[in-house]
């Protein structure tokens, strides 16, 4: 197939099917109800969110070993991606916590870390646009993104877990141990699979629109010297 | 005439049982709607920066074009 279509194809089939297993195969934990559902969609975007920063934090690395725009591309990309899924957890979240703790937003360990990893990267972009020579910028931002995902993990992982918090276990809980029924788990795992597709294909096309913005620019250039 | 003070006392008491007893407790966690507005909300999102880079490519596939 074209274009790498039977990857996309194949992506889309499987998240109708982890869909449908989320409502109709998975049953329910007893202290959650029909809210243990949310699980299957909110823990994924978490953890893309975790691995987007990952990636940005590689590629900021690589960048600043080889000066190449494509690694810079990758991580402005992968951050962005990394806030969307972030914005994402956290509302999702919040829809959930409504429901059983009454409440959206009640400052709980987890919301609060959540909470200060966004501004951390609503910061990396506005440290982005406040800067126009294009090659200082991407060394600034990949200076700042290696630093934001060195605190990534203590705000993701860390802070949660020092502090009594009302959210359920963690899938990777303080007994080090999973508790979750075989078929939750099927249908947990199919998600994050799908979910981290789902990932690397927005990465994709976003890293496209950037290298497209980078052809215009020096298509631009060359122009108005020729003139 | 205190009698009369009892009963009405009674009847006011058994109206508020009743009430209470009319409304259902709220369950939780079996609100099945949070979980398809969690779902949606992903879905949109997800769609809506798919729609947002896909309008900037074909803007720019458009000027690198010209």
């Amino acid at each position: 197939m074209r274009n790498g279509m039977w990857w996309k194809s194949f992506l889309a089939v499987w998240m109708s099917v982890v869909i449908w297993a989320a409502f109709y195969y998975a049953p329910r934990a007893k202290a959650l109800g029909e809210t243990t559902r949310v699980l299957f969609f909110h823990v994924p975007c978490a953890w893309v969110a975790t691995l987007s920063f990952i990636v940005a934090a590689i590629a900021s690395i690589l960048y600043l070993r080889n000066a190449r725009p494509q690694y810079d591309w990758v991580a402005y990309a992968s951050s962005h991606l990394g806030l969307l899924f972030t914005v994402l957890a956290s509302v999702t979240g919040a829809v959930w916590a409504n429901e059983i703790w009454g409440d959206p937003w009640n400052w709980d360990p987890r919301q609060t870390s959540i909470f200060f990893l966004m501004l951390i990267y609503a910061a990396y972009f506005a440290l982005r646009s406040g800067i126009e020579d294009p090659a200082k910028q991407a060394r600034l931002a990949a200076v700042y993104a290696i630093i934001a995902g060195v605190a990534m993990p203590f705000f993701m992982f860390i802070v949660p877990r020092i502090y009594e918090s009302l959210h359920p276990d963690p899938l990777i809980n303080e007994s080090g141990k999973v508790k979750m029924n075989g078929k939750m788990l099927q249908v947990f795992l199919s998600s994050m699979f799908g979910f981290t597709v789902l990932y690397f294909w927005m990465l994709r096309q976003k890293i496209a629109l950037l290298r497209g913005e980078f052809m215009l620019m020096k298509k631009l250039i060359q122009e108005g010297e020729a003139r | 005439m205190i009698n009369l003070a009892k009963v009405l006392d009674a009847v006011a008491q058994a109206d508020s049982a009743v009430a209470q007893m009319a409304q259902p407790e709220k369950v939780v966690g079996e609100n099945i709607f949070v979980v398809m507005a969690v779902t949606l909300l992903i879905w949109f999102g997800i769609l809506g920066y798919l729609f947002y880079v896909d309008m900037k490519l074909r803007k720019l596939n458009d000027r690198l074009a010209e």
